[in-house]
């Protein structure tokens, strides 16, 4: 399994307390300015997503609202077989 | 992911202090989005969007936009697969090289899983909008352009546009079914302007771009028979396209407005076409990335106008039939 370091102190040593003899560490230093980039990012990832998933929930109530909206006019139920009764 | 990360951090090592791997980044939610290729989606709603406005029974406001919603994501999904697939010519490509995947910014397998969750999601919101008619309909379109287009054709044959541009001219008829769960004539029509257009279109690119091309191997026309011949069928693809757009009038769906407007946007299309085919020299000069050194102005101007034909084009039927053929009243 590998493990994915990331410093942002140039130079500095990873923790190796819980060592994995299995393990392949990479180590990539980032600056301060980059870390923060990346963290920006992933952010606005994740908002991006939240959204998308809020428009999700948003757009099938509204589908179902919809549909079930036109077939709310009891002349439409007047089919044969069907439950409500005929007018 | 493992490799993906190591061969990251190597990037970033090798790069130096303070340069940062663009996949150690991520991405931002904009690449998302260009996969998509929003310049084709919006094309693709807007030509369905005048399927379904032109079509006898009107659909119900809201579910007509979402059925619509369905088309641009199905168009965004095939985009998406399809960059995936040719992520490897588009690396190559000095045009297509600073897309999200041959820059690093998406993961390849990301890209593919979101291409065909957007399939699977468009397909069933079509179905669930509009009529199982419209859904499969734009399922067809989705795999025409992926499996047929993209991965069959595109880098065997010259006729890569011709046969695959008939998935760019599903939308108009999946819109038209969308709200008739039925095909008719009319949006027949729709599908012949669009599949004449596309070879034009494209191939009126590919003359001024054909050394990129070239260099990823992508047997485009001017590639495989050259500028001269591919000069000639931008012509005679012209001609048909002006034709087949004047059917939508013969068959008495479209009246004077539309077919005023198809003559005038024919008429510059052809000038457009003469311009290209009556370029003096017999090869476009480019230099290594690509770019034409004898600014090959005609092809370029013969493929913007390409694009503001087909949106007069369509937006002249919409208005024609909105008009309810008044045009033709008043006139006769």
């Amino acid at each position: 399994m590998a493990r994915l370091v990331v410093t942002d102190a140039p130079g500095a040593l990873p923790d190796r307390a819980e060592h994995d003899p299995q393990a392949v560490e990479v180590v990539a230093r980032l600056s301060r300015a980059e870390s923060e980039e990346v963290a920006r990012r992933r952010h606005a990832r994740n908002r991006a997503l939240a959204f998308v998933l809020l428009g999700l929930v948003a757009l099938f109530f509204v589908l179902s609202a919809t549909r079930l909206a036109e077939v709310g006019d009891p002349q439409k139920w007047s089919r044969p077989g069907a439950i409500a009764p005929s007018r | 992911m493992v490799q993906h990360m190591r061969e990251a951090a190597g990037a970033a090592l090798r790069a130096g202090e303070g340069a940062l791997a663009p996949d150690l980044a991520g991405s931002q939610p904009r690449d998302w989005l260009l996969l998509l290729k929003p310049r084709v989606v919006l094309l693709v709603a807007y030509t369905g969007a005048v399927g379904m406005l032109v079509a006898p029974q009107p659909m119900h406001p809201v579910l007509g936009l979402i059925a619509l919603l369905a088309i641009a994501l199905g168009a965004g999904a095939s985009g998406a697969l399809n960059m995936w697939y040719d992520r490897d010519i588009d690396a190559v490509m000095r045009r297509t090289a600073g897309r999200p995947i041959p820059a690093g910014r998406v993961a390849p397998a990301d890209a593919a899983a979101f291409g065909l969750a957007l399939a699977l999601l468009s397909v069933v919101l079509m179905g669930l909008a509009a009529n199982w008619l419209a859904a499969a309909s734009l399922a067809f379109s989705i795999v025409f352009y992926v499996v047929v287009y993209t991965m069959a054709l595109k880098r065997r044959t010259a006729q890569n546009i011709v046969i695959g541009g008939a998935a760019g001219a599903f939308p108009p008829v999946i819109g038209w079914a969308a709200a008739t769960a039925s095909i008719d004539v009319l949006p027949l029509c729709l599908f012949l302007i669009v599949f004449l257009w596309t070879p034009p279109h494209f191939w009126s690119l590919a003359l001024f771009a054909h050394a990129d091309y070239a260099r990823a191997g992508v047997p485009m026309l001017p590639v495989v028979c050259g500028p001269r011949a591919t000069r000639r069928q931008i012509g005679l693809y012209t001609v048909l396209l002006v034709v087949a757009s004047l059917l939508p009038v013969a068959i008495g769906a479209a009246g004077a407005l539309y077919g005023a407007a198809a003559l005038g946007l024919g008429a510059a299309f052809l000038r457009h076409a003469r311009a290209v085919l009556a370029r003096a020299v017999l090869t476009d000069a480019q230099d290594g990335a690509g770019r034409s050194l004898s600014a090959d102005r005609p092809a370029r101007a013969a493929f913007r106008f390409s694009i503001t034909y087909l949106f007069a084009l369509f937006g002249a039927l919409a208005l024609d039939h909105a008009l309810e053929g008044a045009a033709w009243h008043v006139l006769s």
